[in-house]
């Protein structure tokens, strides 16, 4: 079940994303469905052949479908399959990390460039700095959080909290 | 956890920009997919891993508890349990097929493929709310119990604990692959949350880096057999 898990992970989270654009109910379901075919033998059984990843896709686009209608959040969706998909949530969110990154001091803002922006591993982005790992995990940790209040606070162009900015 | 999400919008916020973080970096797919996992499948199975980057190692939990309480099954089994005057402190007990055995003082052996519980007492005076418990090898290998280190890309923190004289188990048993040889079990209270990979770096200086950190120190050592 897990070697399941693994493989058709991605297509599932995936399939869950092109309907639930919040990452919290995306992967909500995703967890929905991997315990009730961890649970459920009547799904299991459900399963007539063909690609796993492809069957198990298609129960969390109607998983999400189900979650968007019960829980009400259907501001940003349509619940037609065929609709285009929206712009991609993380393309939003790199451009509020650019706009994060824009007002931290220059040892920061290149921290949050290599890590996130460049895709640079810990090791890789410490080399570059001149740090030691463990002080560049200890930078990250402290942004994580100035980012989440700055965009949570400074979601509608409101103050920034000042923690770790310049 | 998700049950909470969907009602509290500080916590969805958090999650939205933890979660996107991870999808920018290197490896993040596979530390979500670690990540929800542990959600889906974590009542069959534990892992975690070895310290120092040595890599991934499986673990068994063997007996499933309660996740802390005052205890009586391991005082029944075991003996006393009591605490060391005002200091907080550790039982370990083996766990075997035919049942718990509280592991003694030094000297003590285990064998290499017995699971580990741990209860803990924590006097009020003492005022420590957090605890980590872990083993040392004599290759300076460091073993997680508590917190459970299952990813290596994670760096959990302390697991909270709360006062009092009597016995608190910590409800699950967790073997590592050890080797046979001497190992010392640490019991690391403190009044505040350390990280796994902050408690590492100190202990690269030996176990009076972690003084430095602040808390409290309980050892014991034991003989593994193979």
């Amino acid at each position: 079940m897990e070697q399941i898990y693994r493989e058709t992970f991605q297509e599932v989270r995936g399939a869950a994303g092109s309907v639930l654009r919040e990452p919290a109910d995306r992967d909500a379901v995703v967890h929905e469905v991997f315990l009730e075919l961890l649970s459920s033998r009547d799904l299991r059984e459900s399963h007539r052949g063909g690609k796993l990843g492809a069957w198990l896709g298609a129960i969390a686009k109607h998983r999400a479908l189900d979650f968007v209608r019960r829980e009400g959040r259907l501001t940003e969706l349509s619940t037609s399959e065929e609709t285009a998909p929206g712009p991609d949530p993380l393309e939003d969110f790199r451009r509020e990390l650019i706009r994060f990154a824009a007002r931290l001091d220059p040892q920061r803002r290149r921290l949050v460039e290599l890590r996130y922006i460049a895709g640079m591993t810990q090791m890789e982005a410490a080399a570059a700095m001149g740090m030691s790992r463990s002080t560049l995990e200890d930078w990250e940790r402290q942004l994580k959080e100035s980012l989440h209040d700055f965009l949570v606070v400074d979601g509608e162009g409101k103050a920034v909290k000042p923690a770790v900015l310049t | 956890m998700f049950q909470h999400l969907r009602q509290c919008q500080r916590c969805r916020d958090r999650y939205r920009t933890y979660s996107s973080l991870e999808q920018l970096v290197p490896g993040g797919d596979e530390q979500a997919r670690e990540r929800l996992g542990r959600g889906v499948f974590r009542p069959a199975r534990r892992r975690a891993v070895w310290g120092v980057g040595l890599g991934l190692a499986t673990v068994c939990a063997a007996a499933l508890l309660v996740v802390v309480r005052p205890s009586d099954g391991f005082r029944a089994r075991g003996g006393s349990g009591a605490s060391d005057g005002d200091h907080p402190s550790l039982s370990i007990f083996r766990v075997a097929a035919d049942g718990v055995t509280r592991v003694q003082r030094a000297g003590s052996s285990m064998r290499a493929s017995e699971p580990l519980a741990f209860s803990f007492t924590n006097p009020g005076a003492a005022g420590y709310d957090h605890l980590m418990v872990f083993a040392v090898d004599g290759h300076g290998r460091v073993f997680w119990f508590w917190p459970a280190w299952e990813n290596p890309a994670d760096d959990p923190t302390a697991i909270v604990i709360s006062p009092g004289a009597q016995p608190m188990e910590l409800g699950e048993s967790i073997r590592h692959p050890l080797s046979p040889g001497r190992i010392t079990i640490y019991g690391f209270f403190s009044s505040q949350a350390h990280h796994v990979r902050q408690v590492e770096a100190a202990l690269a200086g030996g176990p009076a880096g972690l003084t430095a950190l602040g808390g409290y120190l309980w050892s014991e050592s034991l003989d593994v057999t193979p």
